[in-house]
Formats: structure tokens, C-alpha cells, sequence
């Protein structure tokens, strides 16, 4: 068995000092399958002791017990910010590095396996038809970018496009910057995965094939951004994708960060009052993969009328919704869970919506609301600032 | 263990904790058959975590009908091979048990249970009781304070006040057999303000390494936060000055915080590497960090002035900076253990033996090309000190570590003949003390162990274990 540099580098250099179990200085939980099923396998640390393990040939991929320790993990990256030590940044790393060991000795979960069938199938993950695609976008008169071209592609990604209850994220950025007068325009059925999903899940083949592909279809239309209201799709995409032997013509911005720009360029006025108390989620792959905390504030501290409260756990504290890295499909009881523990975290605050920048997040929180009985809106923040407008 | 009897326990285990917390997953074994030492691995057969003291009882009524080793643990951070399983069994993970039980502000003490952690009570005091504090370690934040107490170990005002056990008012324990006890006054009354006047039995449980009873309660002494703190940093050039001027500020009272570390250890800790490192002309040789108390700015600014006239004195025919510095803020991340291997021959003993113990340390240190890491305190107003050579190194590295253990040995013996006496003592040097101690000692200390473990099953091969 091949064991990646990563796990060679890094694994051994874990103390299990235990500081990535907690956020530091507040002393709150930090990483959700450590908390939930409480044993040292289910830490981060436990994780990198897995890649020692397997590097010493004690522990075998073809353990389950070993695949549920390395599979529900949600790639958070809550570790990477805690830890002080030296495998800091290193973490999720190794546990990618680990999974793509799985990946090469054929012993994938079998919700995963459906995931890469699908996208092999449909070109999403989800098992969703492909002609459904951009079904979002009725009505809205869109430029399809693979007819003509467009200075600005909105990728909408797999959660967005095929699931109606939260197709208003997609509807109300795409409206947001019509109303900016932005030449944007979509792929529609011709979009596909970013292939984020299958670079979480282990599958390096699959994910290289839609970076390359979604490169040369965005530098084919001859566009200077892409923007994704997907937190996951936009840090693949600005992280992943440079990695990848095709050059990249455009630059990669998350929603948040353009209706910031375009606010602060007095492109976009919010004119209407919004009397709402809310309570702001940071997606982890727009806060620590990429430092994305202060614009999506920014936006709701720019509507009038609507009070903005922290939760505890914010910014790069900030604890994960729980769907992330496949683990929505695999481990569906455990992501519900994760979920909720953030819900309530968001009810204490007296907010009775819980705002944030991610469809993942905000499927998962709908879907942890209702497995729940739980009291509280749930917002993608396009739909807030529409709503000002 | 039998595969018949070893599923059987597993089914009772599962009967008394519930099933999702018991595992005999490798993987969760993997993670406590060793610890970031160096000391070897050793597999348990369960780990298991208990959430009450009703749970912790029956795992020990069964494990003591079947003859079962438990080992208790918390972090696992204890920097001696503590809680590795050397003869399998039960890793009793007492995580769950984090509550503090109660906060008692008149008499200052809190109750706490055995996962309730250096993190969880700075959280716990800043927001509720800001005016108190602890003897906070340096050790990691997701540490158990009970262990830390139960170990005998030393936090930021060990200075003045000594080591954390000496700050114990009270235990609530499961002895092997499963009966509940209760130690110092909360015998008696309802107050857990003291161990005294009363006989002094928590010895039979502190500084056993877990090796007679499973601890559920502790109350500790919390002190209160001083107002004014200043701290200085002193940087010295020579051994001779700095211990000197080290045994004569510890009775004095002034100085609340005072540790010396060689330079080294600064460098490795900002570069996360272990050297090798020269030492360039001109480079200080010892870092000593200071931090002054006080509920007045007079009362600061006289002891400032004491500080410094007594640098003066100390130091005059060397060179010492003095520079002022922020007192440590503890808990901290991410310090020595940086490495992923961290081991130390900690010691506590007669700080008049410091020079001639840190020179042999050193020149050991360089026989095995490790880096000049430590980390000396005087402890209680200097009655004795914390003499402890530090080693971090990288656990993949198979040389560094069969050098670091070659040296560990060395070391032990180096200490011992110092008169120093190693706290969180692994295995083969509990075995090296009984057999250089005191043979009545020795004795006396199985005799206590055979009385409260009958059949051996607490963290077995530590004090008191049986001959083999
Ligand atoms: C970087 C670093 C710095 C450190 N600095 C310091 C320092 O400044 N001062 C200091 O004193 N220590 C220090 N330590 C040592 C250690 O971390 C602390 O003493 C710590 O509090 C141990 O807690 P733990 O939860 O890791 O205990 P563990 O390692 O889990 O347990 C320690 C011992 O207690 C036993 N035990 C556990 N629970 C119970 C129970 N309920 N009943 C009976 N026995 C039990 C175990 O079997 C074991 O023998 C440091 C450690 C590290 C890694
Ligand atoms: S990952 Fe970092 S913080 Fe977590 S236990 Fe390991 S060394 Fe400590
Ligand atoms: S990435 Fe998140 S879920 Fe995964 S080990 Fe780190 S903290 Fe835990």
C-alpha cells in the first residue's frame, strides 16, 4: 500500500495534545464527530493516528471501523485553526490524503460509490437527472453562455440546481445582479459538478476531469469571473482548480463577495427596511478555507432595519453545519445532528433567522429543522438583501 | 484475553455504558496504546467511557470478578506512558465526566469531575467568578485539572503555593472493588473546604498514578486573581548567577512566577524544530521569566524595585538584559509538544543541586545531539524545585527516538544520584525506584495497593505493584 507524503509528513507529528478538541479561549466544541461520538478515533487527532497506524501496517482500509473514523469527518477544518502545533493546515490534508488511499484500494463507502456514479451518469452527485439542470432559472431570461458570451458565468452547482425549496438563493443573486446590470449569463443543462465532492470523498480521477472540463467551458466563454453562491464550489474551485494542468482565464468569487463589491461601488442601494433579527452562519469553506467573514456582515450590516447578533462560535470558530465532504450522504443521522447542535447555538442568540452563505448549510439546517421540530427561518443571504431592494 | 470471555465482558460493558460507549474498534485502540513519549505501545482491549459514578462502579466490580487491568484517562497528555495499557484491558475514558459539580466563592473551592479540564474552568471563572483563579499548568487546555492535581503537578503559583496536590480539599473515590469513598471533611460534613484536621488518607490515591481507585470527585483551592500583575524577562549568561539569583528570590515573596528555561528552548519552539542549534557569540544562555503580584500599584511598584535591586546585586559581575514582558496567560496552545514526540525526566527535588545536575544534563544532552531544552521552578518559596531536562522530538524518526530513550535512561540515573525524584513516572522508573528505595518503603506501598486492589486491575505495573 502507496502512503501519500501527507500522511508521511504529518501524522506522526500529532501530539494528541488535545487542543484542536475545543475552540481556544472560549473552550466550546470544535470538531462535531469528536463531540458527537466522543472516542479519540472521532478527533482530528484520532484521524492522524489512523494515518500512522495504516503507515505502520497495524490498521487496514479494509477495517470499517477505520472508514467511519475517516468518513465522518466533515472536513470542517476547525482542526486546521485550532491546532498550534505542527501538523496546523496539515490536518484535513491527511485526511484527504487517507481517503484517496480508500479510493485507490477500491473500499469506498457505498453512498459514495452512488455519488460517483451519479456524477459518471448525470454530471452531479446528487442522482439527480441531467436535463434537469438549470430548470432554477426559469423565467429569468438568462444568457446561456454556451450560445453566447457573457463577461460573468453564474455557476449554480449540484444542490442548488436541482432542489426547488432553495432555489430562491440562486433566483435572488441572479436578480441582485441583474438589477447591478451585470453582463452575466449560465450554463443551464450544460452545467456540471465542480468536483469538489468527489476530491472530498478520495476520487482524484473524477474530480481532475470536471475542473478540467468546467475551466475549458468558463475560459470558452470567454468570461472574467465566476461566481457561485456555493460555498464548497467556490473554494474548490479558487483552491482546487489552480492545482489542475489547465490555466485558468477567470477568477473564482463567492456571491458575497461580489454584492459587497458591487454595494461598495454603489451598484447595488438597499432602499427597503428589513425588521428582522438574525444570526449570521459561517459555511466553513468561505470562512477558514478562505477568509471570507467580514463581507457577508458587511452586506447585512447595510440593510436598514435588520439587527445582526453573533452566535458564540463565529468566524473562524464558527462550527460546521454538518453536510459536508459527503458525509450528508453517508452518515445522514450524524449530519442532522451537527446540524442541530448549530441551531440551537443560532436560537440562543434570540434571532429568528439563521442567515448564511451556502446551500449545503442551508439544506442541511432546513432538513435538521424539520428532523427536529425546530423553530427558526432559514435564510441564503441573496435572499436577505433581496429583499432590501 | 479468551475470545469466549472477551465478548462476554464486551456484552456487560455494553449492559453497564451503553453500547456507543464502549469500543474495541482498532482504531480507537490504536489511539490509546501509546502516548506522544517514547515509551513503547501497548493495546488495550476495550476503551470504554463511563458517564456517572454508578458507571464507573459496575465497570470495576466486573473488571475486578474477571481479573480485568483498567487504566483511567483523561487527555493521555501526562508526559510518562501513564495511561498506555501495559497489560491491556480497559481504558476507562473519563471524558464524559466534565460537570463542576459545584463553585463554592466564600471558601473558594470548586468540585469538579475527573474531564472538566484546565480550558473548561478558565471559561468557567472568567465568566462567572473573574476575581478567581487556579494554579494553572502549562500543559495543554483539553487537560483534566484532576489528574494534574492527582499527579502532583504544578501550575503558575507554584512559586508561593507549591504543587497542585497540595491544593486537594477533598476526593470522592471508586476503589477497584467498587465501593464509593468519601476523603477529608466532606466525610464528615457537607463542606469540602479541607482535607484537614482529619487523618490524611488521600495519600492512599495522590501520586498513584491511577493505580488504586478511580477518582469521580476532586475539590481544588482557587485563589483569587490578583489585581496588579507585571511581568520581566530576564536574560542571563551565567548558570552560577541565575540559580543564585533564583534561591534568593523564591522565599522572599515577591516574585509570584519565576522559571528558567535554557535558551534552547526558545528556538525550538519558534522554529518547531529541534536544531541542532549554535549558539551565536553573544546569545544569552538562560531566559528567566518573572511575574510580580499585587492589589496595589504600590504595593506592584515596591516589589518592582526589590526585583530590580536584587538583578542588580545578583548579576553585577555578568551581563543580564531585563526586559519587561506579558505574564504568561494560561491555559496556552501549542508549546513543546509541537513536535508530536515530547518526553522530559521531570523531577522535583533540592534546588542546591542545580548547577552541577544542569551541567551533567547538558553534556548528556549533547552526547545525544538533542537540543539543550528544560524547564527549572522553584516550588513553595524554594523548600524544593521542578528540575525538568525537556525533550521534543519526531516519533517517525526511529534513531531519534532510540536516542531519546538511550538518554531518557541516562538521565534517570543522573537525577536519582542528584537526589531528585521523577513525578509522572513511567514504568521502568517506578521500577528503578523500588528497586534503589527504601525496601520497608517498597513494601509498605504493595501492602496499601494488595489492601485497596486485591487482584491488581488498576493501571497495573505502576507503585505498589506486585513483584513479577
Ligand atoms: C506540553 C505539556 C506541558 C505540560 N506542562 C505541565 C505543567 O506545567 N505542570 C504540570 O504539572 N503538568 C504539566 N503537563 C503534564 C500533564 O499534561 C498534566 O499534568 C495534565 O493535567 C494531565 O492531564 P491528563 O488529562 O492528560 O491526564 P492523563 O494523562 O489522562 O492521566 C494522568 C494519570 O492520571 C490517571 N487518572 C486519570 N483519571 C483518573 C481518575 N479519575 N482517577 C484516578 N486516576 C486517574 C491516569 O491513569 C494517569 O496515570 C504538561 C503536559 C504537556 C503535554
Ligand atoms: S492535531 Fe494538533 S491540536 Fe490536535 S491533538 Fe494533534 S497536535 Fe494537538
Ligand atoms: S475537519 Fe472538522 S470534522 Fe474533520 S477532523 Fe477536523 S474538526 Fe473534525
Amino acid at each position: 500500500m502507496e502512503v501519500p507524503d501527507e500522511v508521511k509528513d504529518w501524522a506522526a507529528r500529532c501530539s494528541r495534545c488535545g487542543t484542536c478538541k475545543y475552540t481556544f479561549g472560549q473552550y466550546l466544541p470544535s470538531c462535531p464527530p469528536g463531540q458527537k461520538f466522543r472516542l479519540e478515533g472521532y478527533f482530528p487527532s484520532g484521524r492522524l493516528w489512523i494515518g500512522r497506524g495504516l503507515q505502520e501496517g497495524v490498521l487496514s482500509l479494509e477495517d470499517e471501523d477505520v472508514l467511519e473514523r475517516i468518513y465522518t469527518c466533515t472536513a470542517c477544518k476547525a482542526c486546521d485553526e485550532q491546532c498550534a502545533s505542527l501538523p496546523k493546515e496539515h490536518i484535513v490534508e491527511v485526511i484527504e490524503a487517507i481517503r484517496q488511499m480508500v479510493v485507490g484500494a477500491g473500499c469506498l463507502l457505498p453512498a459514495h460509490v452512488v455519488m460517483i456514479e451519479s456524477l459518471k451518469k448525470n454530471d452531479n452527485v446528487l442522482d439527480k437527472p441531467k436535463e434537469e439542470r438549470g430548470a432554477w432559472a426559469e423565467g429569468l431570461r438568462l444568457k446561456d453562455i454556451t450560445k453566447e458570451k457573457a463577461d460573468v458565468v453564474y455557476h449554480a452547482g449540484d444542490m442548488l440546481s436541482f432542489d426547488p425549496e432553495i432555489w430562491g438563493a440562486a433566483r435572488d443573486a441572479v436578480t441582485l445582479l441583474q438589477q447591478a446590470g451585470v453582463d452575466f449569463g449560465i450554463a443551464g443543462k450544460e452545467e456540471t459538478c465542480c468536483g469538489g465532492r468527489a476530491y472530498e470523498i478520495g476520487n482524484m480521477a473524477e474530480f481532475t476531469k470536471y475542473a478540467e472540463h468546467n475551466i475549458e467551458a468558463y475560459n470558452g466563454a470567454g468570461a472574467s469571473k465566476v461566481i457561485l453562491s456555493c460555498a464548497d464550489g467556490y473554494s474548490h474551485m479558487k483552491l482546487l482548480y489552480p492545482k489542475v494542468n489547465a490555466k485558468m482565464n477567470f477568477e473564482v468569487l463567492h456571491i458575497v463577495e461580489y454584492i459587497d463589491q458591487l454595494i461598495k461601488e454603489g451598484k447595488i442601494k438597499f432602499t427597503k427596511e428589513v425588521p428582522m433579527k438574525v444570526t449570521y452562519h459561517d459555511p466553513c469553506h468561505l470562512g477558514r478555507y478562505n477568509g471570507i467573514y467580514e463581507q457577508p456582515r458587511d452586506i447585512l450590516n447595510s440593510i436598514p432595519g435588520l439587527e445582526l447578533v453573533e452566535m458564540e462560535r463565529n468566524r473562524e470558530f464558527s462550527w460546521c453545519c454538518g453536510a459536508g465532504a459527503g458525509v450528508k450522504q453517508a452518515y445522514p443521522d450524524f449530519s442532522l445532528w451537527t446540524a442541530n447542535e448549530r441551531i440551537q447555538e443560532a436560537k440562543a442568540t434570540g434571532a429568528t433567522a439563521l442567515v448564511t452563505s451556502c446551500p449545503w448549510c442551508e439544506r442541511n439546517f432546513k432538513d435538521a429543522i424539520k428532523e427536529y421540530g425546530e423553530k427558526i427561518e432559514v435564510y441564503d443571504i441573496a435572499e436577505i438583501a433581496r429583499k432590501a431592494i | 484475553m479468551e475470545l469466549k470471555v472477551k465478548e462476554k465482558v464486551l456484552a456487560e460493558l455494553e449492559k453497564i455504558v451503553g453500547a456507543d460507549f464502549v469500543s474495541k474498534a482498532l482504531p480507537d485502540l490504536y489511539s490509546y496504546s501509546q502516548d506522544m513519549t517514547e515509551n513503547e505501545p501497548s493495546w488495550p482491549d476495550f476503551v470504554v467511557m463511563p458517564g456517572s459514578v454508578e458507571e464507573v462502579q459496575g465497570v470495576l466490580r466486573l473488571a475486578n470478578r474477571e481479573k480485568i487491568p483498567v487504566v483511567p484517562i483523561v487527555g493521555g497528555a501526562n508526559i510518562g506512558g501513564l495511561t498506555i495499557p501495559l497489560k491491556g484491558g480497559i481504558c476507562l475514558d473519563l471524558k464524559r465526566m466534565d460537570r463542576l459539580i459545584e463553585l463554592n466563592d466564600k471558601e473558594m473551592y470548586a468540585i469538579l469531575e475527573p474531564g472538566f479540564t484546565f480550558g473548561h474552568l478558565r471559561r468557567y471563572l472568567d465568566k462567572n467568578y473573574p476575581h478567581l483563579t487556579y494554579s494553572y499548568p502549562l500543559s495543554p487546555p483539553y487537560t483534566s485539572v484532576m489528574c494534574n492535581a492527582m499527579l502532583m503537578g504544578m501550575g503558575d503559583m507554584a512559586v508561593s503555593l507549591g504543587m497542585n496536590a497540595d491544593m486537594i480539599n477533598g476526593l470522592e473515590v471508586v476503589l477497584p472493588t467498587g465501593e464509593v469513598v468519601k476523603i477529608g471533611s466532606c466525610s464528615v460534613s457537607r463542606s469540602w473546604f479541607g482535607r484537614a484536621p482529619l487523618p490524611d488518607i488521600a495519600g492512599m490515591f495522590i501520586g498513584w498514578q491511577g493505580a488504586t481507585g478511580v477518582v469521580t470527585k476532586i475539590a481544588v483551592q482557587l485563589w483569587q486573581k490578583p489585581k496588579y500583575v507585571e511581568g520581566a524577562t530576564i536574560m542571563t549568561y551565567d548558570m552560577g548567577a541565575t540559580f543564585r539569583f533564583m534561591r534568593r528570590m523564591a522565599p522572599m515573596r515577591i516574585l509570584d512566577e519565576l522559571f528558567i528555561v535554557p535558551y534552547e528552548t526558545m528556538k525550538v519552539i519558534t522554529t518547531k524544530t529541534t536544531g541542532p542549534f549554535e549558539r551565536a557569540p553573544g546569545e544569552p544562555e538562560f531566559a528567566v521569566l518573572t511575574a510580580i503580584a499585587a492589589n496595589s500599584e504600590d504595593e506592584l511598584k515596591a516589589k518592582a524595585q526589590l526585583r530590580d535591586a536584587i538583578i542588580k546585586e545578583e548579576f553585577k559581575d555578568t551581563k543580564v538584559d531585563v526586559m519587561p514582558s506579558e505574564p504568561t496567560d494560561l491555559p496556552i496552545r501549542g508549546q513543546i509538544d509541537a513536535l508530536g514526540g515530547c518526553t522530559w525526566m521531570g523531577t522535583y527535588g533540592p534546588t542546591s543541586r542545580w548547577e552541577e545536575a544542569t551541567e551533567k544534563v547538558f553534556q548528556l544532552l549533547d552526547k545525544y545531539k538533542l537540543p539543550r531544552v528544560g524547564f527549572f521552578r522553584p516550588l513553595r518559596q524554594g523548600h524544593f524545585g521542578m528540575w525538568r531536562p525537556i525533550i521534543a522530538f519526531n516519533k517517525s524518526d526511529a534513531e531519534e527516538v532510540d536516542r531519546v530513550r538511550k538518554f531518557m535512561r541516562e538521565a534517570l540515573t543522573l537525577a536519582l544520584d542528584m537526589d531528585h525524584v521523577p513525578y509522572k513516572a513511567p514504568y521502568w522508573e517506578v521500577q528503578e525506584m523500588m528497586k534503589r528505595g527504601d525496601p520497608n518503603w517498597v513494601e509498605l506501598l504493595r501492602r496499601v495497593k494488595k489492601m485497596l486492589d486485591p487482584n491488581n486491575i488498576m493501571n497495573p505495573g505502576r507503585y505498589g505493584a506486585p513483584e513479577e
